[in-house]
């Protein structure tokens, strides 16, 4: 079973509706992937967790409008958006934006290829033209006006107007997929203008039977019994996070990912917690209370014949 | 308390509240080792019972027998118990406890190596056997003799953890009445009226590890009323009111440290600023950096000591704000990183793709370049350079240590953007107008920051001309700014001469100390410098910021937004460049 196909299984198993999973098959049909772009049609390393969040997601992109996935760190916004393009099974391009993002940038600029100027395409001109999701990462990095060139193109004109080039018509097939965080250092607010074009997704943190899981399928072989803690130790520093004790910094969900493939690889819990975890934060004392943290769910020493079923 | 104990204090409360699962609140008890770090597993089961356990209940019972002598035993004992019944019901949730308890249990063994028999005794035989049981319990050892009576002490400590949380508190009630003979609960006596003997208090540390202490909250308000007696609130007010005396150079040396300039230059300095309007006022201007007065007059070494204690409160209720000062640091920065970033314009530099550029695209065609197109090249560096000018009049003296930590958050996150940065305190004493420069452009911290306090009056007018002397010579298309904190009501004792026609001296408060900051500011902007306030004040005083800084100005409400407005303020400078 390719990996599509196991996601498809993946949403029926978490219940989500079987009649927007139906829709998604209609819009693969009505919309098969060409050859040219198959190798940009994600293949998921892992699949987002929450029935709700897959079920208003599906349900935005199939009635053609943009998604905005808005959250703190560590709730999954590019996996989510991983995984729609994978099962939607259209080629993804994505974009991540930063401060000197500008309009060619986006759209392409001129080049000289030996002969003549020509134009070279960038990635929103490309994901309109052949059907792609486009996915918009960290959107409001960018300034606000660099961004005023993909209103004609979010909104129902759904076109991309390059002047002295041509005027391209969006493809049925593609969607823009933004995610932002807000309150992150160097983000600013999205203007109304662009937030408009958007259906916005507030994301969630992952529930702890979700995470629970997420990590037991990851790693097939962990024992339930760590799978459980290492969920809970995320939970405890993002607790600690949230009240402004630490930074976010330790508070990555691929860290502590990370941590466990480290474990299982030969390194004993505390050294890979560290490495992966506690090192993220670069403040003696901050990493001292993260320390802590750590120190009252896990035992440092334990290795991987300990924590999972070899 | 030294900032090792502060930062020890709060990691203690970190360990509560992570196993409580909440934060926040203020646990009753705090639990250290004798070398004053936080007890990793005593406070991890506070924090356990305050997730199990209802705390209010649990305070009732604390206070029930807190007037009696032997509240720190039964303090021990119910500790015990609970520690017990925590265990218990956290254990399945938490593996790791059982090890973590192990640990502890171990601990204890060693440490009564190093600590003699009277001294693990001192706070009562009982509570030491106890301890000395459960841990032995714990450990699978052989348990140390007890008496029958102890023996069914030990058994009732063990308090099960599948014992209702309600019922709790009752069951530790009658541990206290059956075991340890006591009924005299006097409810809800207040247990901060007990008494405890630095002595006992220092083995109750060492031994019973468990520490009664109130914690502060995040911000130490230690000055409401102390503020009037800050230095000068009222005493440099008081000195000053008396007219100029010969002396006052001297007390002003003794309080401010020596002059930043040399005689001559002071003297020219003062020729060219106190004229006009200031011309009975004198200036002084000090930067020195480990100034410990030398202590002639007893007013002035009274200032010092008040000035030193003032230091250390600003410098406390900084570090009590823990690691959120450090976040609101490193979000300030990251902001003014994006600010900055946003509005330097980048000079565009030559590329293989980008805008053609018309007037090189024959180098395409005859010498096959193609570096003919014109892209946004690396950012300029931002010539940009920061004055926070302080008002330090005794009208700030309640808020001196909110303004010295914002003062010092604010200095530090543009620091860290290279952002030079001067900061300066500015207040009028005895005819003089003294500007001490907490924080120069070169200096990497701004620890100074903290020795800002407030007294004395304000000569905006004048402040803000001297402080045009301390800033950085102008370079071409540089951006210079002057921030001033201000509550827009100029006052000093020092008169203005009369105007054309009347023998009468006017005020410098009112009409005429806001007409000539007005021109101070003028004459600033005049030099293409950035004038802008952070108005802290009452609405009356809303139309002189507006008359002396015209539309250049941020009204703060709480000077907790300090650092916020200086940040609001330079986007609004940015974009109107």
């Amino acid at each position: 079973m390719d990996r599509q196909e196991e996601l498809f299984a993946f949403l029926k198993e978490e219940g989500v509706s079987s009649d927007l999973l139906a829709q998604v098959r209609q819009f693969r049909a009505a919309y098969p992937s060409g050859e040219e772009w198959e190798y940009r049609i994600a293949n998921p390393a892992s699949f987002y967790y929450g029935k709700d969040v897959w079920e208003k997601a599906l349900a935005v992109l199939l009635a053609g409008e943009n998604l905005l996935l808005s959250g703190p760190k560590a709730t999954g916004k590019n996996v989510l958006a991983e995984n729609l393009s994978a099962l939607f099974g259209r080629p993804s391009w994505d974009i991540s934006f930063h401060i000197n993002m500008d309009a060619s940038f986006l759209i392409g600029t001129d080049t000289f290829d030996g002969q003549k100027v020509i134009f070279r395409p960038g990635p929103v001109s490309l994901a309109a033209e052949n059907g792609g999701f486009a996915v918009l990462d960290e959107i409001n990095m960018a300034k606000n006006e660099a961004l005023a060139v993909l209103h004609a193109t979010l909104d129902f004109r759904r076109v991309i107007d390059m002047p002295g080039y041509k005027k391209i018509a969006v493809h049925p097939a593609t969607r823009f997929i933004g995610t932002m965080n807000y309150g992150y250092a160097g983000t600013r607010d999205l203007n109304e203008a662009l937030c408009s074009r958007f259906a916005v997704l507030s994301m969630p943190l992952i529930r702890e039977e979700d995470l629970t899981k997420l990590i037991s399928r990851r790693f097939s072989d962990i024992r339930p019994e760590f799978a459980l803690q290492f969920a809970r130790l995320f939970y405890d520093l993002q607790k600690k996070a949230e009240h402004g004790d630490i930074s976010e910094r330790a508070l990555d969900l691929r860290g502590l990912l990370d941590a466990i493939a480290l474990v299982h690889t030969g390194l004993q819990t505390g050294q890979a917690l560290e490495m992966c975890v506690t090192n993220k934060t670069f403040d003696a004392y901050e990493r001292r209370l993260v320390s802590d943290v750590i120190a009252a769910r896990l035992p440092q020493d334990l290795r991987s014949a300990e924590v999972f079923q070899l | 308390m030294s900032a090792e104990n502060n930062l020890q204090n709060r990691r203690a409360l970190n360990m509560v509240w992570n196993a409580a699962g909440r934060y926040g609140f203020s646990p009753p008890f705090l639990a250290f080792y004798p070398d004053g770090d936080a007890d990793f597993y005593w406070n991890t089961v506070i924090g356990l019972t305050e997730k199990y356990v209802d705390g209010e209940a649990l305070a009732t019972l604390f206070s029930s027998y807190a007037g009696t002598r032997r509240a720190e035993e039964f303090d021990g004992l119910v500790w015990l118990a609970l520690e017990n019944y925590v265990f218990e019901r956290e254990q399945p949730e938490r593996p790791i406890l059982r090890a973590m308890r192990e640990e502890a249990a171990r601990r204890f063994f060693q440490e009564r190596e190093t600590l003699s028999r009277q001294q693990m005794m001192a706070v009562s035989p009982r509570l030491y056997e106890q301890r000395e049981a459960r841990f032995a319990y714990v450990l699978g050892k052989k348990l140390p003799f007890l008496s029958p009576a102890g023996k069914k002490l030990e058994e009732d400590l063990r308090l099960p953890g599948s014992l209702q949380a309600d019922k709790v508190p009752d069951r530790l009630k009658l541990i206290l009445a059956e075991d340890l003979h006591f009924q005299n609960f006097k409810l809800g006596e207040n247990r901060a009226g007990r008494p405890v003997s630095p002595f006992l208090s220092q083995i109750l540390k060492g031994v019973l590890r468990t520490e009664s202490r109130q914690v502060d909250s995040l911000i130490i308000r230690t000055g409401a009323k102390e503020a009037g007696n800050a230095p000068g609130a009222e005493g440099f007010r008081q000195h000053h009111l008396t007219s100029r005396q010969e002396g006052d150079e001297a007390f002003i040396r003794e309080v401010f440290g020596p002059c930043m300039y040399g005689d001559g230059q002071m003297r020219r300095l003062e020729a060219e600023l106190c004229r006009g309007n200031h011309e009975e006022c004198r200036l002084w201007i000090t930067r020195e950096k480990d100034f410990s007065g030398a202590l002639g007059r007893e007013a002035a070494r009274r200032a010092l000591s008040d000035a030193e204690k003032q230091q250390g409160k600003n410098r406390q209720f900084y570090e009590a704000s823990g690691q959120r000062a450090e976040a609101v640091i490193r979000s300030l920065a990251a902001q003014f990183q994006t600010l900055l970033s946003s509005y330097a314009r980048p000079l565009p530099e030559k590329a293989r793709t980008g805008k053609l550029n018309a007037r090189l695209a024959y180098r395409m065609a005859v010498c096959q370049d193609p570096m003919v197109f014109l892209r946004p090249g690396e950012e300029t560096e931002y010539d940009l350079t920061v004055d926070l000018l302080l008002d330090a009049s005794a009208s700030r003296a309640e808020n001196q240590e909110m303004i010295a930590a914002q003062a010092f958050m604010l200095s530090e996150s543009l620091v860290r953007c290279h952002i030079p940065v001067q900061v300066t305190a500015f207040r009028s004493l005895r005819g003089f107008t003294v500007l001490q420069v907490l924080k120069s452009y070169e200096e990497e911290k701004s620890d100074r920051i903290f020795r800002y306090y407030a007294g004395g009056w304000n000569r905006d007018g004048l402040a803000i001309r001297a402080a045009r002397q301390q800033m950085k010579p102008r370079a071409e298309s540089s951006l210079r700014l002057l921030f001033v904190l201000t509550d827009a009501n100029p006052d000093d004792s020092v008169k203005l001469p009369p105007e054309e026609g009347s023998f009468f001296l006017r005020e410098y408060g009112g009409p005429g100390g806001i007409e000539d900051t007005e021109e101070a500011v003028a004459e600033l902007k005049e030099e293409k410098i950035r004038v802008a306030a952070i108005y802290l004040g009452p609405t009356t005083h809303l139309k002189n910021v507006e008359r002396i800084y015209g539309e250049e100005y941020v009204r703060i409400s709480r000077i907790e937004q300090l650092a916020d407005g200086a940040r609001r303020l330079l986007e609004r400078v940015l974009i109107n460049r």
